[in-house]
């Protein structure tokens, strides 16, 4: 094994050993970079770390993180979460499975207003759960429904994996986030199928609600504050952004304006959340974009030791011409996401395999989707998958990490179903991008 | 020391709205003049890199930089500080390289006056905007070597933290 081999693969072994010490994913990554940058050109070698870092903080359409986290952490403080799922559930709650279908659709709007997947697991997880295992629908069922129903904000937009992706990519964030509605919001469909599926077959695993106890009630009001104001804002930032008339960093800035607007309508805005709001959002922005950094350092320093030209060749020297190069470029997806944060594997992955892939003849727009799917489908798969990690964190102690596991499987069968027929299907991702155009 | 990570963080805090205040009034600018100002693009991007470097001492000391707990939770305390102690040693081993390191690149950026590449009229210098990698490194440096000495204090307040905090 030559030196340009032994270096790149050394980089993703440290990696893998660094953050299964927990060591935070940033620093590992800064670690790993710095080593072998000294390792391959000595000392003046990590200066390419640096170059990579001032490059995370000088890039215009990564401003829409900060701004995106603040309209989440508004919405979230303003109780509006809460009001949108018991909304939906009045509305669906003589349905058997009603409970479930609400959670999912939750997931999917809230992925829609927020953008960051751990506000979708944990909203849920707090709201949903509780709910589901309450009218004694099954364990399994309910996790599964929470961790598919809230990793489902990766691909809804405004998604910020999306605004990285496009950000290093160059591949227009408007055309991701068209393409990841339309992708999301069938993925929910297909969720809800299972769900009316199981409901059939095992009818016990969804009980119905019996008594007027478990009829909800919500007022006129909450439901205008629930579901009529967020659905709002949401057209107003998702059609500012897909109609080319603001940049995803002003359409989040137009979110922030209208979450501020919509909290203050609903009597939930007061100078305490504000202040409460900007802080948490810098802090979370601030562990993202150190974790961006460093992934962009470590992408760097990867590239500098040839590790390009080193997937490359085993990319292509994958058995089955193009589809082995797609294939081997999912499997590298899906196994660094089972390991990496998010936006951290986008920075590292997508420099690397996108060429590769486009070399092949496949679509710049469909592949930066694909990738998306199973970035959210190793997202929840075990033993790794960060939304686990989310779920377990706020679900009841009885709940061991085992029960999560099992309970994503059939959603991750579901999941890959999706991913097959996307890639003997393309225009499944790309039709609503294509109609925009 | 707790004032000093506290005010670095209320800083870029503060700088939230005004981060909003600009890129809305860029927005507002081409609609009503139909010729946006070039400023707010670049002092968006100021603002923003600015309050994400100076909050992260904060995020350490809070325990919010995203991290696997797998193996730390399946091991004795005693196993459980070394992680912690090789964990704190790496942050500040890449504070160091990127204090060393960035100082350099801002040192030389100074004494050129560096200007903003990106072909906007308004073209600012930003040699100044390069010393903040090695101020946000430098902060996160003292909250890493602060954990160091107060193991304990460290110790205790992971005990009851999540598998993955973030």
């Amino acid at each position: 094994m030559s030196w340009a081999e032994i270096l790149p693969l050394g980089m993703f072994v440290s990696l893998f050993l660094l953050l299964g010490l927990g060591v935070p994913v940033a620093f590992s990554l800064f670690s790993v970079a710095i080593g072998f940058s000294v390792l391959a050109w000595g000392t003046g070698g990590s200066s390419i770390v640096i170059s990579s870092v001032f490059g995370s903080i000088n890039n215009f359409t990564l401003v829409a993180i900060p701004l995106f986290i603040l309209m989440s952490v508004l919405l979230e403080r303003s109780k509006i979460v809460e009001e949108l799922f018991d909304s939906l559930y009045s509305i669906s709650w003589r349905l058997r499975g009603g409970l479930a279908m609400a959670g999912i659709a939750v997931g999917a709007v809230l992925g829609a207003i927020s953008g960051v997947v751990a506000a979708g697991v944990i909203g849920l997880g707090l709201i949903a759960l509780p709910q589901m295992m309450k009218y004694r629908y099954d364990r399994n069922l309910s996790l599964g429904v929470v961790m598919a129903g809230g990793t489902l904000g990766q691909l809804i937009p405004p998604s910020l994996n999306m605004v990285v992706y496009g950000a290093i990519t160059g591949v227009s964030v408007a055309s991701l986030f068209a393409g990841g509605l339309a992708a999301g919001v069938t993925l929910a469909l297909i969720y809800v199928a299972y769900i009316v599926f199981i409901g059939l077959i095992r009818p016990g695993s969804l009980p119905k609600p019996t008594g007027t106890q478990a009829r909800p009630t919500v007022s006129a009001r909450g439901l205008f504050r629930g579901l009529v104001l967020p659905a709002v804002l949401i057209t107003v930032v998702l059609s500012s952004i897909l109609s080319g008339a603001a940049t995803p960093t002003e359409g989040a800035a137009i979110g922030v304006l209208g979450t501020v607007l919509l909290a203050a309508v609903t009597g939930s805005m007061s100078w305490r959340v504000a202040k409460e709001s900007f802080w948490s959002s810098v802090k979370t922005s601030s562990m993202i974009i150190w974790i961006l950094a460093g992934a962009a350092g470590f992408s760097g320093v990867f590239a500098g030791v040839g590790g390009m030209a080193f997937v490359t060749r085993m990319a292509e020297s994958a058995p089955g011409g193009r589809w082995g190069v797609l294939i081997f470029a999912i499997v590298f997806v899906f196994f660094l996401g089972m390991f990496l944060e998010t936006m951290a594997l986008i920075m590292l992955a997508a420099p690397i395999l996108t060429p590769v892939v486009l070399a092949q003849g496949f679509g710049d727009l469909w592949w930066a989707l694909l990738f998306m799917v199973i970035l959210q489908t190793a997202f929840l798969t075990p033993p790794f998958g960060f939304a686990i990690f989310y779920l377990k964190s706020v679900a009841h102690r009885s709940i061991r990490i085992e029960h999560i596991y099992r309970a994503t499987l059939p959603f991750i069968a579901l999941q890959l179903l999706f991913v097959l027929i996307a890639v003997f299907v393309p225009g499944v991702l790309t039709w609503l991008p294509d109609l925009l155009k | 020391m707790r004032r000093i990570q506290s005010g670095a963080a209320w800083i870029g805090a503060m700088l939230m709205p005004v981060l909003t205040v600009v890129v809305l009034y860029n927005i507002v600018a081409r609609a009503l003049f139909d010729r946006a100002p070039s400023w707010p693009f670049e002092v968006s991007i100021f603002i923003f890199g600015i309050m994400s470097l100076l909050a992260g001492g904060q995020v350490l000391r809070d325990h919010e930089h995203v991290a696997v707990d797998i193996v730390p939770r399946m091991v004795g305390r005693v196993s459980r500080r070394v992680l912690q102690l090789i964990s704190l040693l790496l942050i500040i081993t890449v504070c160091v390289f990127l204090i060393i390191d960035g100082s350099i690149v801002a040192i030389e950026a100074t004494r050129i006056r560096e200007r903003s590449i990106f072909q906007t009229t308004f073209n600012p210098e930003i040699w100044w905007f390069r010393w903040m990698i090695p101020v946000g490194a430098a902060l996160i440096l003292l909250e890493a070597v602060r954990q160091l000495f107060i193991v304990r204090e460290y110790d205790d307040n992971t005990e009851g933290d999540d598998d993955v905090v973030g």
